[in-house]
């Protein structure tokens, strides 16, 4: 009992920090359940992308019913990943744990890096004036300022 | 302007790839990673890129998640009791977002991701 309201304060956690930073909650959920819930790393992996599934519908009925996103776009981005993504889980599961979890540690490290580094955060209004921004928006988003 | 109906697919299918090779090899789903290419490379504005990515995780998580599955990774029953702590969090978070400096929230994360990452290397 205790555990599972851990793992629900955990999914809490996720969701907080999903919606504020707009990370995909992966990223942090995977890591806790390493780091936390001492999970394998393989184990962590897979049961954050089973936690997604629903967590990305969710998001995506919310955002439709604000009139946002673009199906076709979706699909076709969706079935690409998908695909792709069949290839990554299958590299993953090649791998040995201890390589994965070195791998994964070594991404989220230079993510966080960078997220220290460059706090300047996602345009969130920037593309306003839709194609024309989409070099200008480079500059405005402090990645650019930075160089 | 509707940007996403001016996508190119030839685009769209390689930050496709991109995104689901890492995001199934990682476990990370691929979003936080479609959104700035879709920003940068598509040119989409930035609640846009995150509506659309949305819609591509589900197949992309579904297809990654089924793959862990077949050899006995998911631990499903965590994973739904995540997912409906996940229902509660979504909401506060977005209160949060309208309350706290942005730029203080993702200096604290990475923070912690920088930290997570030395306990895993280290460990």
């Amino acid at each position: 009992m205790t555990a599972i309201l851990g793992f629900m304060a955990l999914g809490v956690g996720v969701g907080v920090l999903s919606s504020f930073l707009g990370v995909g909650g992966g990223v942090i959920l995977v890591a806790l359940l390493v780091a936390v819930a001492d999970f394998t790393q393989h184990e962590a992996q897979a049961t954050a992308l089973a936690f997604m599934v629903p967590t990305a519908a969710v998001g995506l009925l919310s955002v439709r019913r604000r009139g946002l996103g673009d199906i076709r776009a979706s699909v076709v981005l969706g079935a690409s990943g998908a695909v792709a993504a069949v290839a990554g889980a299958m590299l993953a599961l090649a791998l040995p744990g201890d390589v994965l979890r070195n791998l994964f540690a070594s991404f989220i490290g230079i993510l966080g890096l960078v997220m220290l580094l460059r706090p300047a955060g996602q345009p969130t209004h920037a593309a306003e004036h839709g194609h024309a921004a989409t070099t200008s928006s480079r500059s405005k988003t402090g990645r650019g300022s930075d160089r | 302007m509707n940007g996403p109906h001016r996508l190119a697919p030839g685009r769209l299918i390689a930050i496709g790839l991109v995104s689901g090779l890492l995001g199934g090899l990682l476990g990370i789903g691929g979003g936080g990673l479609m959104v700035p290419m879709l920003v940068s490379a598509a040119g989409l504005r930035q609640r846009e890129a995150h509506a659309v990515s949305l819609g591509a995780v589900v197949p992309l998580a579904l297809a990654a998640a089924i793959t862990y599955g077949a050899a006995d990774e998911v631990r499903l029953g965590m994973a739904t009791t995540l997912f409906v702590g996940g229902v509660v969090g979504a909401p506060l978070g977005a209160l949060l977002l309208s309350r706290v400096n942005d730029r203080i929230a993702r200096q604290a994360f990475g923070g912690l991701l920088v930290t997570t990452a030395i306990y895993l290397l280290v460990t």
